[in-house]
Parts: structure tokens; sequence; C-alpha cells
């Protein structure tokens, strides 16, 4: 590299990307014996990568990149007991045109089709996305809307499922993604602030009853947090709809304090969140009564 | 403990329809290759983070921000960069009807909108404007305010329509 050139490099380039040791794992066990026999901290799993290079453009520099792209059962999307498993490296096109899922799930294949852009879509993996812990980052709101779960294999081999939230901050190989009764969820996202706040809510419905709503909200600034919302069930979608500011205020209530940036305060991240959650509440009332 | 791979590796992928063998260091983004040892300069780096679409280019017919793909994940694919989309002398379709619709000013981002556009008019060859410009997002133009690039993707679209008509009748 030149003179010039390293002038140009700045705080963050991808000339600053430091040269690591490369695995190509076939099998989930290749994955985790690399990393098991890796310096503790030292190794980084990369699916689509799109957040890891940026990372690693950054400053990040892991010594070993364990890639994880093309291990096929981590790829893999079924049905078993009526949950639905998405395989951490799916990447959101594979799951917006997956054939199961447009059957199955149909608020999970749409809200993918719409997700970032086609580039992110074709490259990037729900669980990449789940591991970035970047809390804007809608697919993993929408998952914490639909009250999935994820399976992280530890080093030591056994497995753990946990929340969304906490999947991020495990030591292990997330494997999959788990979205319970996927037939009757209905999801409804809000990007119109984006990148400073998204509001995710889910429903489960049964005929013109709600029986369960969950509600995620994250954002530049704002820690992603999703919780239910506060119903008394079952609850009719015209009462939802009636409910639907008293409903997004007492949720709003709850959410961490958001901090101020260039794009927002964190005031008015808050007063917007309770109102785009009110807009999607009432907008569900509405369309499904 | 599996070996870990040497420090330059091989790659091998179809380049714009020609079988290529590239011997690269694991941290060297696409992009660089392309650019820097195969002159391929219709790929731009702007924004090096995935975000602004000038380095876009087909990875197995996907768009693809070669900015931020490290070149050992084409191993085994089919690459293909404006260049291989047409020349000079006798221009891709995409490529005549930006030049009729004036849909570029400085250029520097048409390289990745042509890509794009190639991969969207495979996936749907009948686009409304909203898919038009739901693929567009990803891709930024700092000169043109998209309409005329817009309405180059529709006259596309239908000139494909035309000559594959065509096509069906004459076979």
């Amino acid at each position: 590299m030149n003179v010039e050139r390293v002038a140009l490099v700045g705080l963050r380039s991808r000339a600053r990307i430091a040269p690591f040791r490369l695995h190509r794992p076939s099998t989930i066990e290749d994955a985790l014996e690399v990393m098991a026999s890796a310096e503790p901290g030292t190794a980084a799993f990369m699916a689509g990568g799109i957040d890891l290079i940026g990372g690693m453009k950054a400053g990040y520099s892991p010594a070993d990149v364990i890639h994880i792209a093309r291990v096929e059962a981590l790829r893999r999307i079924d049905e078993h007991d009526g949950t639905l498993r998405i395989g951490a490296c799916a990447t959101h096109r594979d799951i917006a045109e997956s054939e199961l899922i447009r059957a199955r799930a149909p608020a999970v294949a749409r809200c993918w089709r719409q997700l970032a852009n086609p580039r992110v879509r074709c490259k990037g993996t729900v669980g990449g996305n789940v591991m970035a812990r970047q809390s804007g980052y809608d697919a993993t709101l929408m998952l914490m809307a639909a009250d999935a779960k994820a399976s992280v294999v530890a080093s030591e081999g056994h497995c753990v499922d946990s929340s969304i939230a906490e999947a991020a901050m495990l030591q292990g190989l997330l494997t999959s993604i788990h979205v319970p009764e996927p037939g009757t969820l209905q999801l409804r996202v809000d990007r119109s602030l984006y990148p400073a706040l998204v509001v995710v809510v889910g429903f489960r419905q049964s005929k013109d009853v709600v029986t369960r709503l969950h509600a995620a909200v994250g954002g530049a600034q704002c820690q992603a947090y999703s919780a239910p919302l506060d119903v008394q069930e079952p609850v009719t979608c015209a009462d939802l709809a009636a409910n639907a500011q008293a409903l997004a205020r007492a949720f709003v209530s709850r959410l961490p304090a958001p901090g101020d940036d260039w794009r927002a305060s964190g005031a008015y991240r808050t007063r917007m969140a309770a109102v785009l959650l009110e807009r999607l509440l009432a907008q569900e009332g509405r369309a499904s009564c | 403990m599996l070996m870990s791979l040497p420090a330059l590796i091989e790659v091998a992928c179809s380049l714009n329809g020609r079988q290529r063998n590239l011997t690269v260091p694991p941290h060297r983004v696409l992009a660089d290759v392309l650019r820097d040892e195969l002159g391929l300069k219709g790929c731009k780096v702007a924004c090096d983070a995935a975000v602004c679409g000038a380095c876009t280019v087909l990875v197995d017919g996907a768009p693809t921000a070669a900015c931020s793909t490290f070149a050992f994940e084409v191993n085994g694919a089919e690459v293909t960069t404006i260049e291989g989309l047409g020349e000079p002398a006798a221009p891709h379709l995409l490529q005549q009807v930006f030049l009729e619709r004036d849909a570029f000013q400085c250029g520097f981002c048409t390289p990745g909108m042509i890509l794009t556009v190639e991969a969207l008019l495979r996936e749907h060859p009948n686009p409304d404007e909203a898919t038009i410009r739901e693929w567009l997002s990803g891709n930024t133009c700092r000169c043109t305010g998209y309409q005329m690039i817009v309405e180059a993707v529709q006259a596309a679209a239908a000139a494909i329509r035309v000559r594959d008509a065509a096509r069906e009748i004459d076979a």
C-alpha cells in the first residue's frame, strides 16, 4: 500500500481489513470444533458477512474467520411440531421465497420480501441479522414480535434455546430460529422513521379474535425492546381498534429511554413509538373487522 | 483441530462467461480483485459499506455488493460485471436503453444500476413502478433524481418483451 493510499484510508475502509485464517467447515460439528480450538474471543463465524466485513473495515480483526454460509444444515427451512424452523444461514431471500413459509406463514414471507433491498436480501442471513446486535434491524424486531426463539449450540455441543434478544449474547453457534404457530401469525411493520425508529406488532388471530399481541421497538439510539401488550384475552378486532391508543401508550411507558442523536431526540422517538404503534394496532383492528 | 487454510487461497469462478482461477488472500474483497487485479474498473467503490450500490456485481445472478464480499466467497460461482454485459461496439439492450433515455449524468452509479436492473428483469419481466423503485432502493444516484432511470427500466422491459415475442414467432 503506498503512502497516498494510506492517507485516504481514514478510520473505516476495506484497506483496514486485517489478514485472517480462513476456515470453511461443511458441518456444524466442524464449525464448532474450529471455534473451540481458537483462542477465546479471536474467532468469528461468518455467514453473509455484511456486518462482519463492515466491522473489519472499522478495525475488528479476528484471527480466524469460520465461513459457515455453505453449511447445508444451517440453511434448512422446515416445520416441526407446528413450529417453523429457519436455519440461521438462510438468507432473507430464502425466507421470502420458501414455498413452505409462503404456504404456512404468509405474513413472514411478505415481510421478508420487503426487507432492506435486494442486495441485502440475497446475501444477508437471518442469523447474521440477529447476531449483529443492531437494535434497528427489522428482521430481528420482526422475530421478536413473532415470539420466535433461537437455538444456539455451545462449543461443548449442548443446545440452548433462548429468546432472540439473548441469542446474540450467548457463546456458541446460532443454528436456527423457531417461529411458533406460524399459521396464526400476522405481522405489521412501520419503517417510516427508519433508521431512527422501527415498530413491529405480531398478532395471533383466530377468526376475528386476537389471542396474542406482541410488539417490538428498536432503532438507532433505541435499545431493542419487545414485550406482549397488556390485553384482556380474547380481544375482538373492534376492541383492538378502539383501545389502540391506550395499549400503545401503556407499552411505550415501559420502553427503555431512547437516546438523542442527529436524527431525533429521545423524547421524539418515544412519542413516535406510541404514535406508530397505535397506528399499527388500529390498522390491524380495522382490517380484521 | 481442523487445519487452517493457507495464506493464499485458490478461487475458481466464471467471470463474465470465462473460467478464471485466481489466487487471493482471504481478506481481499471482490471489488479490489476485480478492479486492481483484473482491471474491471466498471465495479465502482463509493460508500465502501454495502449501501450505495455502486460496486454491484451479479453473483450467480444475484446483485451483490463487491465491496462487502470477500473474493473467496465467489469460489464456484458465476460472476458478471458490467464489462460482461456488453461492450461499446455491441452494448447490451439495457445499456442501449440507458443511453437512449439519458438515464444517467455522471455515470458513476450506472454500472451498479444496470446490473441491478438486469437481475430485476430476470425475476420480474414486467415490473410495475413500485417494484422498480423498490429494487433500485439500494442504488444511490446523486444526479438524476431516478425518474429517467425508472423510465429506462420500463422501456427496457417493454423492449425485452417485444424481442422475446419476436423470437417466439421466429421459432
